[in-house]
């Protein structure tokens, strides 16, 4: 395997598999709590996921982390990429949150 | 920190740990000037000291920076009025460079200051550029509103056209007045709330006493560095009298010892010791010394007065002598010398004859002799004879007299002379002469005696008079080489004496200076501690991902040692902050230092300026500049320009609330203001953006309410700060009402009545007033906590976002 080839590109694919985790998770809120909602933007799921995990405090952290991720996935060859330290927060970020959508789901499937 | 409390710190310290003896009252004297301490070293019982007339006054109402009109004034043209919320939060001044939005806190601090720290030091060209090119008319003016007062204060300055930077002058509510008269020129220098860029950067690349000074000014001890000061002056010239003192010694040894004089042996004896034996010296030097039997002086001084034998006694004696002794015998020659004997035979003669019967003189046995005409004549013939004989007695007493008169003239040689020895003066001779000036006849021949009188007392008068001379002689001699001595040591007693007293002082000095140099240490690391802990924190927060971590900041030492340590770990090893921080880190520490000396509660300014804080500060520090701003602006009023529009996106990304103003510049240096956010528009935002997604399922449509709630509540907010801001209500009362409200209801009340207990006038209200609004309110309560939604999403935000408009009308800072 080619290292030297994936050498500069791990920002990217640590934020695009952060970005999908979050996905998921919200994904696995939403067809519990609001159907339908995983098929709108990014921007209105994240802005209602406090609400819905009655978390405001990890709402607003999410918010940050999926504007983070978003610019890290859309960003251009000439913009600074997120560091290691703030792609690790995020990914705190997006444990958190799967942790508690799962949380609030089985306690609504029960 | 007023003096007041200050010593009266000082006061309970002295109780708690108390110096020993009299440091105790040098250090009270310590601060109440030089005058004290010298007098109190002297001995004098310390006037209880009047408690100092202490700056007891409490300062200058707190203020908060309300409007700023700038004319002319460097890259602002046509006047321009910056609006901003006289209340503690953020407020950032988005502009491009060269829009304009340096010339704002430019322009206050050439209000507050006179001068501008930019070109404080740069060549006279930077400065030409003060006044606006397009635009020549100047005029700065400020509103400042102040704690518990209605009237806001406004300061101004106004340039004459043509005139040049110097010329304006500061005006205050209408009168030209210096900053002194409102109370702010201390505080401006102790916690300057404007921070440039240029004082960020450079802050930490002053040297470090300068860095010690900027923190340390706010601290309050002045007074106490003042005494320290004061004690420190009062030693060194103590010290310096003690080491004058010691520094003429060795000259004096010197002339000591090449003195011949025994009096110099004495001195030199008395200094030898560490304490100079100062009594001796000064006997010693002043001739008052009971000099020993032995001492050469003395012997000197004795034969310089060796008893005179006077000519005219001498020839006197020689002339009694010989004139009794003539006497004696001439009157010898004559029958006087059986003078006596006849007369006691004639005498014995009378006697007999007064009882004899016949006239035979029982002698010779001639008959008829011894007759009555025998008897007279015999009785005189008696008293001739006892006349003589009386003239004899008389003549020989006189004789007698006169030889021993001369006896006693004859002394045996002094013991002076005896013991003359080497005292520098030759005796031999004298001693010579009255030894055989001794010797004198004593068989009472008066002849005999006058001759050895006349030989032997002029050569006596004479080799005595030799050796007084020679001795007086030497004595001079002597005490002209002894003379400059003495004047050297008298001139030095004075000195001596002095210094001997200060050694005692210098003790006593230096333990005070010890105590207070002990009290300042701990008062200071007191005092600076809630910054040093506050730097931390916003350290922490600003560093992000920096490697480096900041551990304690002291400040310490005194004088020319005095400095800020940072103890500064890069991934776990101990270095020097200022080699291994970037730019942007030392930007962040300068920033985390300073804010919170911006901060103080005993700063009248609640709020701070901070001109481009953004610049070489990497990405993820931005955010953590955003978390620090935000934190400080929950107590004070915090605006900050930047041209980076990382920072307010940063603020937007946190969800940190703050004020956005943009600042555009046209052609002719055009200035204009927009705000382009607020807390309540961004909620409205929030909320519209979800309600216009489409597809929204209805489940998610009821956080729209919540994103409306928090933006009536943010308009509330706004709404009831203005109204009890402008009735003149004291800051802390503002910010105890802001506590209160915890449901929309209680803020609506608040905003619209002014009271947060009127809560169930709200909804009357709204209907009679804006009936449009009621429901909308309703729902907002009621839609957080259930129901699905029914009806018109967008229109239900657009009500809520009419309702904020309508509870706190935009100010004319808001776009």
């Amino acid at each position: 395997m080619e290292v030297e080839a994936t050498a500069g590109l791990w920002p990217r694919a640590a934020a695009f598999l952060a970005r999908q985790a979050v996905e998921v998770a919200l994904a696995r809120l939403w067809g519990v709590t609001a159907p339908g909602l995983e098929r709108t933007s990014g921007r209105c799921q994240v802005l209602c996921v406090g609400a819905f995990l009655d978390d405001r405090d990890l709402g607003g952290r999410v918010v940050l982390a999926w504007n983070l991720l978003s610019q890290a996935c859309h960003h251009r060859v000439y913009e600074l990429a997120p560091t290691a330290a703030e792609l690790n927060r995020t990914l705190e970020t997006a444990w958190e949150l799967a942790d508690a959508c799962e949380s609030v789901c089985r306690r609504i499937e029960r | 920190m007023s003096d007041a409390t200050l010593l009266a710190l000082v006061a309970r310290r002295l109780e708690t740990h108390p110096p020993s003896g009299a440091a105790v009252d040098l250090v009270v004297a310590a601060f109440q000037g030089r005058e004290a301490v010298d007098s109190t070293l002297r001995g004098d019982k310390l006037a209880t000291a009047a408690t100092a007339a202490a700056a007891g006054v409490t300062g200058p109402p707190a203020a908060y920076l309300a409007e700023l009109h700038v004319e002319g004034f460097r890259g602002i043209g046509p006047p321009v009025a910056l609006h901003l919320r006289p209340g503690p939060g953020l407020t950032l001044i988005v502009g491009r460079n060269g829009s304009g939005k340096s010339s704002f806190s430019e322009a206050l601090e050439m209000l507050l200051l006179g001068s501008n720290r930019r070109w404080a030091g740069r060549p006279k060209v930077w400065e030409d550029g003060w006044q606006n090119l397009h635009h020549r008319h100047t005029s700065i003016e400020a509103r400042f509103n102040l704690d518990g007062r209605r009237e806001p204060l406004v300061l101004s300055r106004r340039w004459a056209d043509g005139a040049g930077l110097d010329g304006s002058v500061l005006v205050i509510g209408g009168k030209p007045r210096p900053l002194e008269t409102i109370g702010w020129a201390q505080p401006l220098a102790a916690h300057p709330p404007l921070l440039s860029h240029h004082e960020l950067e450079t802050a930490l690349d002053e040297g470090p006493s300068r860095l010690y000074d900027a923190l340390a000014g706010i601290l309050g001890l002045g007074d106490l560095t003042a005494a320290q000061e004061t004690l420190r002056r009062a030693r060194l010239d103590v010290e310096a009298s003690i080491k004058t003192a010691r520094g003429a010694v060795p000259a004096l040894r010197a002339l000591l010892e090449k003195a011949e004089d025994e009096r110099a042996a004495t001195v030199l004896t008395a200094l030898a010791t560490k304490v100079w034996d100062l009594d001796v010296i000064a006997d010693a030097v002043s001739g008052l010394a009971a000099a020993d039997e032995q001492s050469t002086l003395r012997r000197l001084s004795d034969l310089a007065s060796l008893p005179v034998l006077s000519r005219e006694d001498l020839e006197e004696a020689i002339h009694r002598l010989r004139l009794t002794h003539a006497e004696v015998e001439r009157i010898r020659e004559g029958d006087a010398g059986r003078a006596d004997e006849t007369a006691a035979l004639l005498q014995q003669a009378l006697d007999v004859h007064t009882h004899a019967v016949d006239q035979t003189c029982p002698v010779c046995g001639t008959e008829g002799v011894l007759t009555y005409d025998w008897r007279l004549r015999a009785g005189q013939r008696l008293q001739e004879l006892r006349s003589q004989a009386a003239a004899l007695r008389q003549a020989t007493g006189d004789l007698q007299t006169a030889i021993s008169h001369s006896a006693r003239l004859v002394t045996a040689p002094p013991a002076a002379l005896r013991e003359a020895g080497d005292a520098g003066v030759s005796t031999v001779a004298a001693l010579q002469a009255w030894q055989r000036w001794a010797q004198s006849p004593d068989d009472g021949d008066a002849i005999r005696l006058a001759a050895h009188l006349k030989t032997n007392g002029p050569l006596l008068i004479a080799a005595v008079a030799d050796v007084r001379r020679a001795a007086a002689g030497e004595m001079q001699r002597r005490e002209r080489s002894w003379r400059p001595v003495a004047e050297a040591i008298l001139a030095w007693l004075p000195q001596a004496r002095a210094a001997r007293d200060a050694e005692t002082a210098v003790e006593a000095l230096k333990s005070a200076e010890a105590w207070l140099r002990a009290a300042h240490d701990e008062l200071r690391g007191e005092r600076f501690r809630p910054i040093a802990e506050a730097a931390q924190a916003n350290w922490t927060e600003l560093r992000q991902d920096s490697n480096v971590s900041l551990g304690e900041l002291r400040l310490t030492g005194a004088s020319t040692q005095r400095r800020l340590t940072l103890d500064v770990k890069v991934d776990g090893e101990s270095a020097s902050a200022l080699g291994v921080m970037s730019q942007g880190e030392l930007n962040c520490l300068a920033l985390s230092l300073f804010l919170p000396r911006a901060s103080m509660p005993e700063s009248p300014f609640r709020f701070v300026v901070i001109d481009d804080p953004v610049q070489a500060m990497d990405p993820s520090k931005v955010e953590g500049l955003a978390t620090t701003l935000s934190r400080a602006a929950r107590h004070r009023q915090v605006v900050v320009l930047t041209h980076d529009t990382r920072l307010p996106d940063a603020v937007r990304f946190l969800g940190l609330e703050a004020t956005i103003i943009r600042v555009v510049r046209r052609e002719s240096s055009e200035v204009e203001l927009r705000a382009v956010d607020t807390p309540a528009h961004r909620h409205i935002e929030d909320a519209m953006a979800i309600a216009q997604t489409e597809g929204l399922p209805a489940e998610a449509m009821r956080v729209v309410p919540g994103f409306c709630r928090m933006a009536l509540e943010a308009a509330a907010a706004e709404a009831a700060t203005r109204r009890m801001r402008r009735e003149g209500r004291p800051f802390a009362d503002v910010e105890a009402e802001l506590q209160r409200p915890t449901t929309l209801m209680t803020w609506l009340a608040l905003a619209l009545f002014g009271d947060a207990t009127r809560s169930g006038e709200v909804n009357s209200y709204l209907e009679r007033h804006h009936p449009w609004a009621a429901q909308p309110v309703r729902e907002c309560n009621r839609g957080v906590h259930g129901a699905a939604w029914a009806g018109d999403l967008i229109g239900f935000v657009r009500d809520v976002e009419k309702l904020t408009a309508v509870i706190c009308p935009p100010a004319p800072s808001d776009g």
